[in-house]
């Protein structure tokens, strides 16, 4: 019996696969949407909203996890002096503000009757005392950069002044991401970095954390009432765990997804809900470690892997055609201040052999790899077991104008140590905030600064130099004429597709979908690729937050 | 002959259908009938070994028929992922690694099986990854199977101290969690096949070390092999003339069973991204496939997910099938010897 069962058992799986065999080709039969009544309008507030969670640390300024949404969670506590909407900078803590002539003194007036959500009065000391308490530690995301402020001053306890070293264009840009604390409760704080206590989380912000599980990557934020600003449109939500946000979606376990854009037709054809597609403002970066392989600070080399690396391929086969080709000028396309006129860098390995021959790379001993001088031009390339796919198909392409890749797939932590250390000849690292204000050119590509504790590395690490592009960065940096600061950033767009320090890949370009009858009030900001990111996606847009 | 030229006819017939990837298949398949030919040629020059030849093709006959019909199929399952193995150049017209095609055809007359996402072809990664899966399971179960197996061997014959100890270092090994630790050593070491290799082949010798260490204590004792110790026979000798073709069944059983043991965990550990990124193994197709966003929302699962799948299942059934019935067959086998 038992024999026979496992013979059956053994036929049935054959006969599964020819089955299924059988299935390919045939369309699937769509399943019709059923005939809902819903108002085209949506909802605009909702009780409670479920996002997929994930563990991004304890949302407070110190513990939040460098990657990932960290940061939006502490957004939803604590309040900066000035918020980002659709268009631009909004008053926020402050309620208006002057800088004076010189461009040094920004004086703040802020918000009266502000209290934290343990009942203590809001002041300008708070502001001073953050500003100097994050000058001895640095927060995970959003601290002002050293040597810019000289001084905090507080005028009166409802007006402060902030003296600048030297002028500086982003100044009240950064302030967005400025977060301020209780002055009451960190002053007594030596390592926030440990600081894990339920008072770490007091704010003045719309939302209280009522509930954070690490284990769990649970996260539940409750309206706060003392609230000072407009009212919350949701009223509860909460990031729960899920395994695939597309079937939780489906299932109605989360209220907003993520969707990839073979799946973008089943809910294209629904109208109860939405389907939007994101900025594209975030992306991969390919690093050269010029540090490592001196050959490759020959600008030559460089551009050969940007004309054999096809990226608009990428674009097709690993995004899915969700994302747009990287601009050698670093900015994307959908960046306020990107020069349409660089240039171009369409596939072309013609024209990137061409360049390495110029550069006297040539294939000498027959073997597919180019050397030169007993020098192979052989690489390994290390990314996040995530990344593989661009791996493989970076390899394919680089081998076509003979160059060798050998993959190394890292856990993605490792992979971000290893950046930031230098410990890599090439890489590939995949981040947000390439919609931000364009001064990240000069915080990841000149040597003069460097950006620490973020995922994107200065270029002191990855050994570029370029002095045209560091003196166009500090001149940027100092002008406060937007015209003319604009035409600076173009010129460095310029400087840097000439010179290739690192290619962008791809940057993506995600669908976003949610169900209109549950809640409609998603905002992107200016500046940002993700709808749920922003603070003003859970708030009633009346009184200062009005829809511009 | 006739027939060779009908075959042909025929694959010309769907050649002209467009249907130029069967007709590859048919064309290999071709390639290995003159193959075998050439074979039987090259035998018919040594006139003398054909009867011994002969013989011995008898006696597999005579010992497959032995087998169960589940045995038989078994067998014929695991000749045939071998030959798809062996030939894979021959039964498949684009390499594993290039990019050949659009990214996720449909199975067609271009690319049987389809294509994944990149742009490869299905087909050619599953006959090149049913390459690294033999090697790697095989790979194992002989260095682990016969190699634990002369060290059980040894310590048996030997006992005293060598014994103790290596019986200690078993028991250590095989109350480790393995593959817990596999997870945690080939994270620590990196992805490599040879890496897999040596951790598989560190966990799994100790049972065969074991099995064999007691089958020589027993056989120890038999008379005949106190006989010819009495004789003057040297200890290699008695190893090699008596012990070891008597343990070699047992561990024919146990090293296939080790074999599907170290497939399994090398697709395990490259389904978990620690193997070889950039190999082509059946493990890998898997967790490209799955990696895929959404994939049970697409049909490309139909044809990126099932087919390794089902070569694993295969596989891996046609191994369990043969292992129960080399139990079953040689099991009295060796009873009836002992019983001398």
């Amino acid at each position: 019996m038992v024999k026979k069962k496992l013979i059956a058992l053994f036929f049935c799986l054959a006969a599964l696969l020819l089955i299924t065999a059988g299935c390919i080709g045939q369309d699937e039969a769509q399943a019709e949407p059923s005939a809902k009544n819903i108002s085209e309008t949506g909802s605009e507030h909702a009780d409670v909203v479920y996002l997929s969670g994930g563990d991004y640390g304890y949302p407070q300024p110190f513990t939040i996890y460098p990657r990932g949404p960290g940061s939006s969670k502490v957004g939803m506590i604590f309040d900066s002096l000035v918020e980002r909407d659709e268009k631009g900078i909004l008053p926020w803590l402050a309620k208006s503000w002057n800088v004076s002539s010189n461009g040094k003194e920004y004086t703040f007036n802020l918000r009266k009757g502000v209290t934290w959500s343990d009942g203590v009065l809001f002041t300008a000391n708070d502001v001073k005392f953050t500003f100097e308490y994050e000058q001895k530690n640095l927060p995970v995301s959003g601290g002002i950069e050293a040597g810019v402020v000289d001084h905090v001053q507080v005028v009166d306890p409802n007006t402060v002044k902030f003296v600048l070293k030297q002028p500086v264009s982003t100044f009240l840009y950064k302030l967005t991401g400025f977060k301020i604390l209780p002055k009451h409760i960190y002053k007594n704080v030596q390592d926030p970095v440990g600081f894990l206590d339920p008072k770490a989380v007091t704010g003045t912000g719309p939302f209280l954390l009522d509930e954070y599980n690490k284990e769990h990557g649970t996260y539940r934020f409750v309206t706060n009432e003392n609230f000072w600003g407009p009212d919350t449109a949701v009223k509860t939500v909460e990031f729960i765990p899920v395994s695939d946000a597309l079937i939780a979606f489906e299932q109605g376990k989360i209220d907003f997804t993520g969707v990839s854009p073979d799946t973008l037709e089943r809910f294209r054809a629904d109208p109860a809900i939405r389907v939007v597609q994101q900025p594209a403002f975030w992306g991969y970066q390919f690093y050269f470690n010029m540090n490592k392989c001196p050959e490759l600070k020959d600008r030559k080399i460089r551009q050969a892997f940007a004309y054999a690396i096809d990226r608009a391929e990428l674009v097709e086969k690993i995004a899915r055609g969700a994302g747009k080709p990287g601009k050698m000028g670093i900015l994307s396309e959908d960046h306020l201040w990107y020069n349409p006129t660089q240039p171009e860098y369409a596939y072309n390995p013609k024209k990137a052999e061409a360049l390495l021959e110029e550069a006297g790379w040539l294939d000498t001993d027959g073997d597919g790899i180019r050397d030169k001088e007993g020098k192979k031009l052989s690489y390994v390339l290390s990314l996040g077991s995530g990344e593989v796919r661009i791996g493989e198909l970076l390899k394919e392409r680089l081998k076509e104008i003979g160059i060798d890749i050998q993959v190394r797939a890292l856990e993605g932590k490792s992979r971000d140590a290893n950046l930031r250390n230098g410990d890599f000849e090439l890489l590939i690292s995949g981040f947000g905030g390439w919609g931000r204000d364009a001064d990240y050119l000069r915080t990841r590509y000149c040597d003069t600064d460097s950006q620490a504790g973020s995922v994107a590395s200065g270029a002191r690490v990855f050994g570029y130099h370029n002095a045209t592009l560091n003196a166009l960065a500090a001149q940027q940096l100092q002008e406060t004429d937007e015209e003319k600061r604009k035409e600076i950033i173009y010129e460095m767009q310029l400087v840097l597709a000439e010179d290739v320090p690192a290619i962008p890949l791809y940057y993506t370009t995600s669908y976003d979908a949610w169900r209109i009858s549950k809640y409609d009030g998603w905002m992107n900001m200016y500046d940002h690729h993700a709808r749920t990111h922003s603070i003003l996606s859970y708030l009633k847009r009346d009184g200062l937050a009005k829809k511009r | 002959m006739m027939k060779g030229i009908d075959t042909f006819g025929k694959a010309n017939e769907i050649e002209a259908f467009g249907k130029a990837g069967i007709f590859s298949f048919i064309r290999a398949l071709n390639h290995t009938i003159i193959f075998n030919k050439i074979i039987t040629k090259i035998s018919n020059f040594k006139l003398v070994s054909v009867s011994g030849l002969f013989s011995k093709f008898e006696k597999i006959a005579k010992f497959f028929s032995s087998f169960s019909l589940e045995g038989k199929i078994g067998v014929l399952g695991l000749f045939c992922i071998f030959s798809l193995a062996i030939f894979a150049p021959l039964l498949t017209t684009y390499p594993p690694q290039k990019i050949t095609g659009n990214s996720l055809e449909p199975p067609g007359p271009e690319h049987i099986l389809g294509t994944d996402e990149l742009g490869m072809d299905i087909w050619a990664q599953i006959c090149y990854g049913a390459r690294m899966s033999l090697t790697i399971g095989l790979a194992v179960a002989f260095i682990a199977g016969f190699g634990g197996g002369a060290l059980g061997i040894l310590a048996g014959y030997k006992g005293g101290y060598i014994d103790q100890g290596l019986m200690r270092i078993i028991d250590i090994i095989m109350a480790l969690p393995s593959f817990p630790l596999l997870i945690v050593i080939s994270a620590f070491l990196g992805p490599s096949i040879l890496n897999v290799v040596l951790i598989l082949v560190l966990f799994s010798w100790a049972k065969p070390a074991r099995i064999a260490r007691s089958q020589t204590l027993s056989l120890k004792q038999n008379p005949y092999i106190l006989a010819a110790k009495n004789y003057g026979a040297k200890p290699f000798y008695l190893l090699r003339r008596h012990i070891f073709p008597e343990v070699l069944p047992v561990l024919f059983v146990l090293v296939i069973g080790i074999s599907s043991h170290a497939i399994i965990a090398e697709t395990g550990l490259a389904f978990l991204g620690l193997g070889d990124p950039t190999s082509k193994s059946w493990g890998m197709m898997l967790n490209h496939a799955t990696g895929f966003r959404s994939i049970y929302f697409t049909p490309y699962w139909k044809w990126w997910l099932l087919p390794p799948l089902f070569m694993l299942i295969f596989l891996l059934l046609s191994l369990a099938f043969i292992s129960r019935d080399m139990e079953s067959i040689l099991d009295p086998k060796l009873k009836l010897k002992k019983g001398f």
